[in-house]
């Protein structure tokens, strides 16, 4: 693909994105939502953050893909216990990615 | 009185952008691991650097980035990757709207460009914290703002590092996002209701996942985890 077309197609991705972002906070702007939407939306970020871990850790190269050599897979129980017991996001993502890294080390 | 006032302001904003600063720092880890990752897969996919560091500008949305540069090396049609990018991205619609009731404090325009650095993070940074603090413009963008150099200043060195043959698959990257999400999800988990919610949308990615929804999974399985919720609420009541 030449430099021009990539470059277009660059483009063409952030306005698609952007106008997906942008459009409910520029037009909704301060109208208040029906109820029923807002209390739907209530419960997006555990809806959409649940969906997106098991994506991660489940899909490989666009398939669904569970291995028990997986070290991704295991890695999601410590990573739950560190989040739940300390709530904090610095310790959790250092406990999960920490944990991969030594499994690996010591895996080989 | 009026000078007072005046050095307590300047005051009040060094401490909001140190909050803001503070809000989105543990994320940053995550950013400089996928950002270098991006930005060598970019370049090992014969991405010309200066379009793979104008990507993470502009598009700024991981994932799609990720699939965007596998699909040019691929060569596949400019059409259909820029469709790919707004189905993988059509979960900000949900994520933008449900901002929408606490960002009333800004102007169109301040909240337009709120909306160029929405990211998962953010959203998910913010849709906990702003219900709760009268957070000032200036922390809720410092922390945006942050955020978005942090991932455009990875991917150059990912660029950087991927011409010179580094191999960054022996760190955890592949587990980084997940690790990023486990951490901002479960302390919003806070009642059965939400338990419900998260095994719903859980359950629901892999459903649809195993029946080849694809790009659109995401988006699916949130809009049945929103459904599970909003029942399982008016069942309650």
């Amino acid at each position: 693909m030449g430099e021009v077309t990539i470059l277009l197609t660059i483009l063409g991705m952030s306005a698609v994105t952007l106008l997906i972002k942008a459009a409910p906070l520029a037009i909704l702007g301060n109208r208040k939502l029906p109820r029923v939407v807002e209390g739907g939306l209530k419960h997006l970020p555990v809806a959409v953050l649940s969906g997106m871990v098991v994506q991660l850790v489940m899909v490989k190269n666009g398939a669904l893909s569970f291995s028990i050599d997986d070290v991704t897979v295991w890695a999601v129980f410590p990573t739950l216990a560190a989040a739940a017991l300390t709530r904090n996001l610095f310790v959790t993502i250092a406990v999960g990615m920490g944990f991969v890294v030594v499994v690996r080390l010591v895996a080989g | 009185m009026n000078q007072a006032s005046k050095s307590s302001g300047k005051l009040n904003g060094w401490r909001d952008v140190a909050r803001g600063v503070g809000v989105i720092s543990p994320v940053l880890m995550v950013y400089v691991a996928i950002g270098m990752a991006y930005g060598v897969l970019a370049v090992d996919n014969g991405i010309p650097p200066w379009l793979a560091v104008l990507m993470s500008a502009l598009v700024y949305a991981g994932t799609a980035q990720l699939v965007g540069v596998q699909m040019i090396a691929l060569s596949l049609p400019a059409l259909s990757i820029i469709v790919t990018a707004a189905v993988i991205n059509a979960r900000f619609f949900v994520m933008a709207s449900a901002l929408v009731p606490h960002l009333r404090q800004l102007k169109w325009w301040e909240r337009t460009l709120y909306a160029t650095q929405l990211t998962d993070a953010t959203f998910a940074l913010h849709i906990a914290r702003l219900p709760k603090t009268n957070a000032s413009k200036t922390e809720i963008f410092t922390t945006n703002i942050v955020g978005h150099f942090v991932w455009v200043g990875s991917t150059i060195a990912g660029v950087v590092v991927g011409q010179t043959a580094g191999n960054l698959d022996a760190f955890a990257i592949d587990f980084a996002m997940a690790a990023m999400f486990i951490g901002l999800l479960v302390p919003l988990i806070r009642d059965r209701v939400q338990v419900l919610v998260a095994i719903g949308a859980a359950a629901a990615t892999i459903g649809f996942q195993a029946m080849g929804a694809s790009f659109w999974t995401i988006l699916i399985a949130t809009l049945v985890g929103l459904l599970i919720g909003w029942s399982a609420d008016r069942w309650a009541k």
